[in-house]
């Protein structure tokens, strides 16, 4: 089952085949891990986001058209698994960290930068969906232009005019 | 090669989604059949029931008759026992059976693909059990 095309796989799985599909996770995951590793510099969460991406993969086979491409798919899954991951990485703050923020800032200065916090997110909110996305991804999650193009699936030159953009969106909201 | 193996934990997700999933359906399916079922069998006893009340079911003693008074009585037997047919009960019946029919053949491939999956999926657990076996076996 090794030198079958992975679109005979497919239909091989969609017509009751788990053995299949045990075929398309073993030709896959490496690819997998190495693209999810890439893109949250994680190893262990990597492995996290490849595995739900194969269970994600097998609820969903059954409406995969044969007909397109099967990588573009898998790796479109995997993709919007790596971003949700960040999403919710971003949220997450280490306690040592906490406990380092937390020392460090007086109560004044805290009222200050939540402040400004809010008024930035509410400017990124006032902001098109593609720019915030752009902003949130080069900001918040410290990604570099490829990685982000490679995320949102866009040319480099793209994300440069997106984020140009997104910075005079940004601006112009919060000189309102 | 390790760091990135998932194959096994995947494969024992799906093989635990497959198999709730798959008996999940059978059970969807068997209760279905179950209920046309039974709703058939009990519109034919009440079917049942009313013509043997009115004594229609009398007039299939013509079956042992002479074959020229067959031939003769037949046309008009027939239309009696049409007529005494409690007809709202076998019309019901007539669309359940159809109902249970059309289950059958529109579920056809699903119960094919459902019946390879579970299979597979038993074969999977059965070699399994065996490694976990001659492991234990060697140590």
């Amino acid at each position: 089952m090794n030198n079958t095309s992975d679109e005979v796989l497919v239909s091989e799985v969609q017509e009751g085949s788990v053995s299949a599909f045990e075929t398309l996770v073993i030709r896959y995951q490496a690819k997998l891990h190495s693209f999810v590793t890439y893109l949250v510099h994680d190893p262990a969460a990597a492995h996290d986001v490849v595995q739900e991406a194969f269970i994600s993969l097998y609820k969903t086979i059954e409406r995969i058209d044969t007909g397109k491409k099967f990588s573009s798919y898998l790796f479109s899954i995997t993709r919007n698994l790596s971003i949700s991951y960040l999403r919710k990485a971003k949220f997450h703050v280490p306690l040592d960290q906490a406990l380092h923020i937390a020392s460090s800032e007086s109560p004044e200065n805290d009222l200050i930068e939540t402040d400004e916090t809010l008024r930035i997110e509410a400017a990124l909110d006032a902001i098109d969906q593609k720019y915030r996305k752009v902003i949130t991804l080069y900001y918040y999650d410290n990604l570099s232009y490829e990685e982000i193009g490679k995320l949102l699936g866009t040319p480099v030159n793209t994300v440069r005019t997106h984020l140009r953009r997104a910075k005079d969106a940004l601006k112009k909201e919060l000189v309102k | 090669m390790k760091q990135t193996d998932v194959t096994q934990s995947v494969m024992e997700k799906v093989a635990e989604y497959e198999e709730r999933r798959s008996k999940g359906w059978l059970a969807a399916f068997f209760v279905t059949l179950i209920i046309i079922g039974i709703s058939i069998t009990v519109l034919l006893y009440r079917a049942y029931g009313i013509m043997a009340e009115r004594h229609t079911l009398d007039l299939f003693e013509i079956l042992y008759q002479d074959k020229e008074i067959i031939e003769e009585f037949w046309a008009d037997t027939f239309l009696v026992i049409l007529a005494e047919l409690p007809q709202r009960t076998v019309l019901l019946g007539g669309i359940f059976s159809t109902l249970l029919i059309c289950v059958w053949i529109i579920t056809r491939h699903r119960r094919r693909i459902v019946k390879r999956r579970l299979a597979e999926l038993a074969k999977r657990k059965k070699s399994r059990n065996n490694t976990n076996a001659s492991t234990k076996g060697v140590l």
